[in-house]
């Protein structure tokens, strides 16, 4: 039987050979465009960054807990040569899509002390990426450990500085996501998920990056301080301008906006 | 081979099928995994498996669809078609993980029910770039699942063949919705022109043979008429032991050259309509190309015990020109064939 004649009937025992043979190059074709598919698709993913989330790995952390303007530990290590104190500011998470300020409260009654008062210790999975750091508090107000008193009470500051007004162009993201705990943590594929923890607690906050891909931070905050949360979601992940006064506490920059006025560049 | 219903029936050249289909499904992933540690060692694990399972899935689905007009332009695919189902299932699998961890991943754990977030979470319906694309994933998945729940011939049965393959015609809405889901989605992310390009020579190619075959099943033919009758073609158009299939009045009619004799039935198996003029006929029953279910030319009546009908068609034979009357006769109305040969 020629192979013109051959015919294909799944239910008998063997394939004509013919069809056998033609099948098996078939096949390998698309064994081939399938492995083609996976390198092109996998060596051009341009948009995953380097942060850090460190899953399953749970670390001390002892500082000055500071509610506003969004949740912060702030960790001091001694002084420096000038006798300043050497610090870092930690964002505070709950586990999930959830802002700190609940757990926080729950701890505030545990200690029956205001934070201002004294060093809490806390226990929690670090987020880390381009110099900024958060704590998600992965057992949620049980991340609480001890506190002791602040002797100094100076220490329970921040050092506020006014930058003026400013027009930033950049994209609204959840830090939680954005810097570390997804990858990728913004544009579009992200968009519903930041918006759902924004929903839930987590500060939103400005990413403005350069020509050169450098970035800088701000936290978003209303005009007079308030949070923001269901105003800024359906601008989440989009290109955006915004306009508004621009301040540092310590080494955070905030940006204090009217949602009204954020409009998307594309 | 009734259009009944047992147990699946385990033979070997599905098993050969299954054994391969498995052997891709690893080999990909792996592949996939071994080249993302290489390239993208930083990537999170749960962005691997929903971007590894994202790709395979549409992999095959692209496979799945390009099956079924490559078999009618090349007979030599058919062995790709005969447990084609297994590969919708497992499609849908594959989809299904890529699903669940992009819900668990996107909309648990937050102060939304995940399902109610899908839908809410994003709410610019109303904009094109950027629209909530997870639902568009979402309403292809429920498509798949209901293609894959109802591929068992139990469902085949129950719903009539009519229903089931409208039921699995809504492969390509669920195309249409990938597409959509995938270039409002990360297209719309990574920039890079290879994705978008993928896509579109994948779309250009599977509309390409759909077209192709569908010119060979001899739709869109200007026919001559007779009184009654219609020219089809001349004899030596139709290889021997097979068709020529034309399409008259919305009839899908196969016109067979068997042992000097010509005879016409309904194109369309009973079973998954199945063209069964790209069959053959075997041992002297017309065998559909698809899962071999037969039919005597004569009378479209599966040979016993089976009880499977199809339409015939009178033919008129003038000279070497074929001629058919598009008016169905009763499922299994016998006539006598037309004989080619004095």
């Amino acid at each position: 039987m020629s192979d013109k004649k051959e015919f294909y009937i799944g239910y008998l025992p063997k394939a004509p050979k013919g069809i056998s043979r033609f099948t098996a190059v078939a096949i390998l074709m698309f064994f081939l465009l399938l492995v083609a598919s996976a390198y092109v698709v996998v060596s051009n993913q341009t948009t995953i960054n380097n942060g850090s989330f460190e899953y399953g790995e749970l670390t001390e952390v002892e500082g000055l807990i500071y509610m506003g303007p969004q949740p912060f530990i702030k960790v001091i290590d001694g002084k420096d040569i000038n006798g300043e104190p050497v610090f870092k500011n930690i964002l505070l998470i709950n586990f999930g899509k959830f802002g700190a300020t609940s757990s926080l409260e729950k701890i505030k009654s545990k200690i029956a002390l205001t934070f201002d008062r004294v060093y809490v210790k806390l226990r929690g999975t670090l987020i880390y990426h381009n110099g900024v750091t958060l704590l998600e508090l992965t057992e949620n107000e049980n991340s609480y450990i001890s506190y002791r008193p602040l002797v100094d009470k100076s220490l329970y500051s921040k050092d506020i500085r006014k930058l003026g007004s400013q027009t930033l162009t950049g994209e609204i993201i959840d830090p939680k996501c954005y810097f570390g705990s997804m990858k990728p943590g913004e544009g579009k594929p992200h968009k519903s998920c930041a918006g759902l923890c924004i929903s839930g607690g987590i500060p939103p906050m400005y990413v403005v990056k350069n020509d050169q891909g450098l970035a800088d931070y701000y936290l978003i905050m209303g005009e007079n301080g308030e949070r923001l949360k269901d105003e800024v979601i359906p601008y989440v992940s989009d290109v955006t301008t915004l306009s508004g006064k621009v301040e540092t506490l310590d080494e955070w920059k905030v940006v204090y906006v009217n949602p009204a006025n954020i409009k998307r560049t594309k | 081979m009734s259009v009944n219903y047992a147990g699946i029936l385990w033979n070997r050249q599905k098993k050969i099928y299954d054994w391969i289909l498995f052997f891709f499904v690893l080999a990909y992933l792996g592949a996939y995994i071994g080249l993302t540690s290489t390239f993208a060692p930083e990537i999170t694990a749960e962005t691997m498996i929903i971007r590894a399972t994202a790709t395979l899935a549409l992999l095959l689905l692209h496979i799945i669809l390009m099956i079924g007009p490559l078999a009618r332009l090349n007979s030599k695919f058919l062995p790709m078609l005969y447990n084609r189902r297994h590969l919708g299932v497992t499609m849908f699998l594959v989809a299904l993980v890529h699903g669940i961890f992009s819900i668990l991943q996107f909309h648990s754990l937050g102060d939304k029910v995940a399902l109610v977030s899908l839908f809410t979470s994003n709410g610019n319906y109303a904009a094109l770039t950027e629209f909530p694309f997870q639902v568009l994933g979402f309403f292809a998945l429920i498509i798949f699942f209901l293609m894959a729940a109802t591929s068992h011939d139990f469902w085949l049965k129950n719903l009539s063949p009519r229903v089931w393959k409208s039921l699995h015609m809504m492969v390509y809405v669920a195309y249409a919705l990938i597409i959509m889901h995938v270039m409002l989605g990360i297209v719309q992310f990574e920039s890079h022109p290879f994705l978008y390009g993928f896509l579109m020579v994948g779309m250009m190619i599977i509309i390409a043979l759909h077209f192709a075959s569908s010119v060979k099943s001899g739709r869109g033919l200007d026919l001559k008429s007779a009184p009654g009758f219609y020219h089809a073609c001349n004899v030596e158009d139709i290889a021997d032991d097979c068709a020529k299939i034309v399409t008259l009045n919305g009839e899908s009619i196969a016109i067979f050259k068997y042992d000097g004799k010509l005879s016409a039935i309904s194109n369309v198996c009973k079973h998954q309509n199945g063209p069964l003029g790209e069959g053959k006929v075997v041992d002297g029953c017309v065998t559909c190309p698809w899962h071999g279910y037969q039919y005597e030319p004569h009378n479209g009546t599966s040979p016993p015990p089976f009880t499977e009908k199809v339409s015939t068609y009178r033919l008129k034979l003038e000279e070497e020109k074929v001629f058919v009357n598009p008016d169905p006769l009763p499922e299994g109305t016998a006539l006598d064939p037309v004989l080619t040969e004095g």
